[in-house]
């Protein structure tokens, strides 16, 4: 017989450890026209750091997406990067980059102030333009404003950034502190249906809801939650490392088992934005949360379908069948 | 890295079988390679000659007076397409289906998969409830055996040194007849089965006395295997759900299955016993004509 069942879980998760140093940085060129080229280490591996860090820079600058070039990942080219590791590159590499493009883009405004006869401080940056706030009419395009500060007036635009959460050791008494820089929350609810007689479960669907702050690309943002769940199920349900003596009895693809497209569930992604005061432009990070309330809703929806609690992973069938002959033997 | 060695393409089944009996029993017959070529990259196999039967005519599939004849060089692809399979067989396309992905079914052939003889192998059950015979050509002799014999223990086949696999005759089911596989794995694609297991039923004019049925289980034994006693059983009785359903439980005891890192015996035998009842009560459903999917 087969038995559906839902469960839920929540989770929040940490982004930006601040117990040691945690610092991105980029170094940022406006040329003269008018695109621009981002210099950083962090590297993308797929998730897609690499466009939302050019959304950043193109976002602070005030130029098209298509006209940022990124040189990243070469730490021999660019400024050095801990990685693209816990979830930080958004959160941490995005500061930098947006600092960045500001120091290049406020030599700009500063160009093309004395030009439009206005302070700085009443010009913004858009469209591949510099115009003064409130009238978008008078404006100069940023590749000519970019020669002038180039050739005219030997200001070369180019900025360079850091970012580095405030690093508060932990109190090595107590161990309290502010260990992160942001914190993000999320839940997700699973259905699943069990078969009674092999305790072979089919995940149906997940409903991911995830705060990330501000989605800077919000495709990218749900290509990250399906990504993570995939994970999830295989965590849930799949992924074991089989031990005997110490010795991996199956170290390859073939026996550790990871979900196929054919294991995954239908997915609906909720975006929630609550912007973070210290994230670029309010954003913090979504990678490795969204895989954390995977498992656990699972769990919980098997529960809800057989009433067998399953407290080690994963939950195998084999586990599930043998704990579900151990509650009916407890009913008898 | 692949194992550097001589490969041979022939044009015609003599060449081929030449070129196998030439360069002695260090040659390999190699057809997808999904089998074989992962085997020689982790250096378990080590062919000083591949032979491949690929471009031999070997991959139809066409029907004959009382029988279909596969090819042994068809792929599982082929197989799950043809439309001859799926109206005569669904219970061989289910098999098909179930093995490895889109990719390695591409590839993968059938009688690279029974050659192979691995217990799991997806496609032996199938083609033993529906007492498929195989033909096997040397340049001495050409014999036809049931698919049951072929088998000797894990990756041993009654194949000779210089003999190849060529073709499987399929008989055309009697009315009143049908079939179902099924295979549970560790997920739903790409995976080795924990348990597979086929089912036939064959009713009589009357519509509920079973006259004829087979039950086939794999990666339960070291080769697959025919459940006999659980046939003998059923056959000359009405059909019922306890029928069914002790049918089954002695099926599961007709298996030795092992513990490895997929399952334990104790969970294959559970598994036997729920794939056999299922299957049979799905070929049982096709017997009657209700229920071709």
């Amino acid at each position: 017989m087969k038995k559906r069942g839902k469960g839920i879980a929540c989770m929040f998760y940490p982004i930006g450890f601040t117990s040691y140093p945690n610092p991105g940085s980029a170094f940022v060129k406006v040329n003269q026209d008018g695109t621009a080229v981002v210099f950083t280490g962090a590297t993308d591996m797929g998730q897609g750091s690499t466009t939302v860090l050019a959304q950043i820079a193109a976002e602070e600058l005030g130029i098209r997406y298509e006209h940022i070039t990124m040189v990243t990942g070469d730490t021999e080219k660019t400024p050095f990067d801990l990685g693209s590791v816990a979830s930080r590159v958004t959160y941490i590499v995005g500061n930098a980059v947006k600092r960045a493009a500001h120091e290049a883009k406020r030599i700009l405004l500063e160009v093309a102030a004395e030009k439009l006869g206005v302070s700085p401080d009443g010009l913004c940056a858009g469209d591949g333009r510099i115009y003064i706030k409130g009238l978008p009419e008078r404006f100069l395009e940023i590749s000519e404003v970019a020669r002038i500060a180039q050739m005219g007036k030997g200001r070369p635009p180019i900025g360079s950034g850091s970012f580095n959460p405030i690093t508060t050791f932990l109190d090595p008494e107590t161990g309290h502190g502010k260990p992160y820089g942001a914190y993000v929350f999320a839940t997700q609810i699973a259905e699943v249906e069990v078969d009674t007689e092999t305790g072979v479960v089919e995940v149906l669907r997940i409903a991911a809801a995830h705060d990330c702050g501000k989605a800077i690309n919000p495709m990218l943002v749900e290509g990250q939650v399906e990504g993570g769940i995939s994970m999830g199920v295989g965590y849930g349900l799949f992924e074991e490392m089989v031990l005997d003596n110490g010795v991996v009895k199956n170290p390859q693809f073939t026996d550790y088992i990871l979900p196929t497209s054919l294991d995954m569930p239908e997915i609906r992604v909720g975006i929630i934005e609550r912007p973070e005061p210290t994230g670029p432009f309010g954003a913090k990070g979504i990678g490795e949360p969204s895989l954390l309330p995977t498992a656990p809703a699972i769990i919980n929806a098997i529960y809800d379908a057989v009433g067998v609690r399953i407290r080690e992973l994963p939950a195998t069938p084999e586990k599930i069948l043998k704990a579900l002959r151990e509650t009916d033997q407890g009913k008898a | 890295m692949l194992p550097r060695t001589l490969y041979i393409r022939p044009s015609d089944l003599t060449k081929a079988l030449e070129a196998l009996e030439e360069h002695g029993p260090g040659a390999r017959v190699i057809a997808g390679g999904t089998d074989l070529i992962p085997s020689m990259r982790a250096r378990t196999q080590l062919p000083s000659c591949l032979v491949d039967i690929q471009g031999l005519g070997l991959d139809t599939i066409t029907r004959t007076d009382g029988f279909v004849r596969i090819g042994a060089a068809c792929t599982f692809s082929e197989l799950a397409r043809s439309g001859i399979i799926r109206e005569m067989f669904p219970v061989l396309r289910e098999a098909a289906s179930a093995i490895g992905a889109v990719q390695t079914r591409n590839l993968a052939t059938i009688g690279g998969n029974l050659s192979s003889a691995v217990p799991s192998c997806d496609s032996a059950p199938a083609l033993y409830v529906l007492k498929a015979r195989l033909t096997l050509i040397s340049l001495r002799q050409q014999r036809a055996i049931p698919v049951e014999e072929f088998f000797q223990g894990p990756r041993r086949t009654v194949l000779a040194p210089a003999e190849i696999l060529a073709w499987i005759d399929v008989p055309v089911p009697p009315d009143r007849s049908g079939s179902a596989f099924l295979k549970i794995g560790r997920r739903k694609a790409l995976t080795l089965a924990i348990v597979n297991a086929a089912a036939s039923v064959c009713l009589a004019k009357d519509g509920s006395t079973v006259e004829d049925a087979t039950i086939s289980l794999g990666a339960v034994a070291p080769t697959p295997l025919r459940a006999r006693k659980a046939e003998a059983l059923l056959k000359g009785c009405t059909w019922s759900e306890e029928l069914v359903k002790e049918a089954a439980w002695v099926a599961s005891g007709e298996t030795s299955p092992i513990s490895d890192i997929r399952a334990s015996a104790d969970y294959r035998r559970e598994l036997c016993k729920v794939l056999v009842r299922r299957a049979l009560t799905h070929a049982w459903k096709r017997a009657l004509g209700g229920d071709q999917r």
